[in-house]
């Protein structure tokens, strides 16, 4: 009785290995063929019921699928379902929405490669895989034609600027958000420690550098999470900012912002101030103004400051605010706030590509996707229902073109790649800390002290003629730019010449003649 | 005259059963192994969304550029190699050892649990691992720093030492692998007769000497054919081991980059699918002619030995 039951068990337990098997093998091929088939087809037919009701709409009824970056908020669903009312009602069109987690970046690439079947993705340049993108032939190419039948209002609305940004070899690939903000990096720093170093106030990099020398002498982290950050506060206080688009996250090669003439652009290992700025690093690293091992830490920027352990944290005004704000709350003896270490600079504001839509090349709805997009750019309502959620359950209008939080926030809708500056609504302060004054102040001043525009914040340097030499020095790169930006190599001087010496072999010079190339033929198409 | 005129399908039909059982083995293998084998040829291509694997047009052997361009092919050549032939030995020998012993241990309640225990390690991710290091060797809250402030000694910065990762990832490498890769070696000893043991002793052969004379000539076989197999991988870097532990940090690369590390770095940003095909291409040919190689030798020492 019992081995006749082992081995009933033993061959209940097979067959279902066996089935497993065979599933494994046919359900990816399966699913992906026939789940959107069939999700459209549904929309479809529901879609043909409501439109005999509504006869607003002459279209065809039809779902586009988009994809955003991020994660789902709480009331997303509930709010998309409105979203998709009012779509339903003017252009007969359903949005089906599906994510790809912060986690999960490489999926994005997997999407084209794999001939998902979607309409539309979130993108941005650099950070949001525009270039990539556009280079392996992803996204659709949107001829001035296209805009101006399909998305008519965003055609009108939006400023050339943005489309300049958007051309790669003269030709459009996504609709930019109309959107720009001033993301400059300030500090938050310990209030606390800057009176016992007898400190009114920072306002620059030089004494920033003193208040990091006054931490290190008294046993605490200036900054715990290494000098990534101070690095990009250096070359912009001299007024250089990086060139998009070229290896090392643009941080190798810099153009002078402040005089728009100034067309040339600057490698920076053969500048002075990317020398003196690694040996004080290592002088700082040393004396142990950060751990010996930050180039492993996962530790984001905040992580210090907001535990203890380090003195300052640097970021954009809206991250440090966001920190700052919990961090003074619950330890209100540490008087955070926030410093504007370059108070004599001009600011740059972000450009309209730093968020926006790109529209798969293999689709076939491309009009109706447009007019999708229209839609969420121009519609105020469909617009707050994407930012802010439902009006009265996570946000109250308060007048004056600004929002309440109702203290259950929407969260987790990602909305920056139609975010519209025109309709968008700001937030109301109703009972604002010293930090969230600060903000205010600082953004105020920040916009009022915009530089001129330079020709090059709109260019993006495109490798793709120059791809194995941008791939090894990718390769190489890393070996030598953090630990010399941190301060952690032995010999500053050696390691340089010898990050050097690794560059030319791995085709460095090419880079910089094509980026040349492209630099010219970009300054002679826009200027 | 007749059997042999039984040719092909009346072997189908005789056997039709185990051909059936053998089904699912060959249409998994096929499947997984063999179709995506195909996608070899995006090494020599351009590849576009647009084009995709067959359509993309052929760029010759400029995918393989990037790698000898970056000036460290040899570097992470002979890394992943000694690294490699470091764990496939050391590796093999902890093995063999945790199996012997443990078929010589008599309580079986303590057997079982041990095994377990080392068995454990092979289930936790490589992810986990790499933050289970860094909480020992950091030099703030690490636990090792801390035990050697604690004993009046200097911490010792890790994470700016390269010269302290191999052996760092060689313990991580056996502590992980050790009890599963004993099972193989428990299974072979099992398989050893016992009467050649009983014999022994009545010769009055001790516990050491059994194992010597005994043990492990009688596991020999298996440890060369799983020696062999380990040999096919020797130009794979264990990347999920090398980016975890190592991550990003430029100063270790020296002791710690292997070919895997690289070309994730090299093409992280841009996404290159016919760079990426190429280094895993190269990969597969060297294996393949190792393991070949391998192969050979070991039949002139004992044909019984062999792969194939």
């Amino acid at each position: 009785m019992k081995t006749s039951l082992r081995k009933l068990i033993a061959l209940v337990l097979s067959a279902l290995m066996c089935l497993s098997l065979l599933s494994a093998c046919t359900a990816p091929a399966g699913t992906a063929d026939t789940e959107p088939a069939k999700e459209s087809a549904d929309a479809g037919e529901e879609g043909e019921k409501e439109a005999e009701a509504e006869p607003e709409s002459e279209l065809e009824p039809e779902t586009v699928t988009m994809y955003l970056l991020g994660t789902k908020g709480d009331n997303f669903d509930e709010a998309y379902d409105k979203i998709n009312e009012i779509l339903k009602k003017k252009i007969n069109t359903t949005v089906n929405v599906e994510w790809i987690s912060w986690g999960e970046g490489n999926k994005y690439s997997l999407l084209f490669s794999g001939g998902e079947d979607f309409e539309m993705i979130f993108t941005a340049s650099q950070w949001g895989n525009y270039e990539t993108t556009v280079a392996l032939g992803g996204f659709a190419e949107l001829t001035e034609e296209m805009l101006q039948t399909y998305a008519p209002d965003v055609w009108e609305q939006w400023p050339a600027d943005a489309w300049t940004q958007a051309k790669i070899n003269g030709k459009i690939y996504m609709i930019p958000a109309n959107y720009v903000e001033v993301n400059q990096d300030v500090v938050a720093i310990r209030g606390d420690l800057m009176k016992k170093y007898g400190y009114d106030d920072i306002n620059s990099y030089d004494q920033l550098l003193e208040f990091y020398e006054d931490c290190m002498n008294d046993g605490v982290y200036g900054n715990s999470v290494g000098a990534g950050s101070i690095y990009w506060l250096m070359f912009e206080h001299l007024g250089m900012y990086a060139v998009g688009g070229t290896p090392c996250g643009g941080q190798m090669v810099l153009y002078n912002c402040k005089d728009p003439k100034d067309l040339s652009f600057t490698y920076v290992l053969d500048w002075e101030p990317f020398v003196e700025y690694c040996h004080k690093m290592k002088e700082l690293a040393d004396g142990g103004c950060w751990p010996n091992d930050v180039l492993n830490t996962t530790s984001e920027r905040q992580d210090g400051l907001v535990s203890g352990r380090g003195a300052t944290m640097v970021w954009n005004a809206g991250s440090c605010q966001m920190y700052a704000n919990p961090t003074n709350a619950e330890h209100p003896d540490w008087e955070i706030n926030l410093y504007n270490i370059m108070p004599e600079c001009k600011y740059r504001a972000t450009r309209y590509i730093n968020g926006g839509v790109g529209f798969n090349a293999a689709s076939k709805k491309l009009e109706r996707a447009l007019m999708v997009y229209n839609e969420f750019a121009t519609n105020p309502e469909i617009q707050n229902l994407a930012q802010l959620g439902i009006e009265g359950v996570n946000w109250i209008d308060v007048g004056d073109g600004t929002y309440k939080s109702t203290g259950n926030d929407f969260g987790g809708g990602s909305y920056w790649g139609w975010r519209n500056m025109n309709i968008m609504l700001k937030t109301f302060y109703e009972d604002p800390t010293p930090v969230d004054e600060k903000v205010m102040a600082l953004d105020k001043y920040f916009k009022e002290n915009l530089y001129e525009s330079h020709i090059l914040d709109s260019f993006t340097f495109n490798p793709e003629a120059v791809a194995t030499q941008v791939a090894a020095v990718d390769a190489v790169q890393s070996t030598y730019f953090d630990p010399l930006i941190n301060g952690l190599v032995d010999d500053v001087d050696a390691t340089i010449e010898e990050f050097k010496e690794a560059l030319d072999y791995a085709g460095m010079q090419d880079i910089l003649d094509e980026l040349q190339r492209q630099i010219d033929e970009f300054a002679a198409a826009n200027q | 005259m007749n059997t042999k005129k039984k040719g092909f399908f009346y072997h189908l039909y005789k056997y039709r059963v185990f051909l059936l059982m053998l089904l699912p083995g060959v249409a998994y293998t096929l499947l997984f192994y063999y179709y995506p084998m195909t996608g070899i040829v995006l090494a020599f291509k351009k590849y576009t969304y647009a084009g995709g694997i067959w359509g993309s047009k052929w760029n010759g052997l400029t995918n393989f550029k990037f790698f000898f361009k970056s000036g460290q092919a040899w570097r992470v050549i002979r890394n992943t190699v000694l690294y490699n032939l470091l764990f496939i030995c050391v590796g093999t020998v902890f093995q063999i050892a945790v199996a012997v012993f443990l078929t010589e241990i008599k309580s079986r309640t303590f057997r079982k649990v041990s095994q377990s225990f080392m068995f454990l390690p092979h289930f936790i991710s490589w992810v986990i691992v790499g933050v289970m290091a860094f909480n020992i060797f950091s030099s703030d809250y690490g636990i090792l720093n801390r035990l050697i402030e604690a004993l009046g000694g200097n911490k010792i910065p890790f994470y700016t030492t390269p010269s302290a990762w191999p052996g760092i990832l060689l313990f991580f490498n056996i502590w992980k692998g050790i009890g599963y890769g004993s099972v193989m070696y428990l299974a072979a000893i099992m398989g050893v007769d016992t009467e050649i043991y009983e014999s022994a002793a009545i010769d009055g052969a001790n516990v050491f000497q059994r194992i010597i004379h005994v043990t492990i000539p009688s596991i020999m076989p298996t440890v060369v054919i799983l020696f062999l197999l380990s040999i096919g991988g020797i130009f794979r870097g264990n990347f999920d081991m090398f980016y975890n532990l190592v991550g990003s940090n430029g100063l270790l690369y020296g002791y710690t980059d292997v070919i895997d590390t690289l070309a994730f770095r090299a093409l992280i940003s841009s996404n290159d699918f016919g760079m990426s095909s190429a280094i895993g291409f190269m990969q597969s040919v060297m294996c393949f002619i190792t393991v070949i190689l391998a192969n050979k030798l070991v039949s002139l020492y004992d044909r019984d030995y062999t792969l194939f």
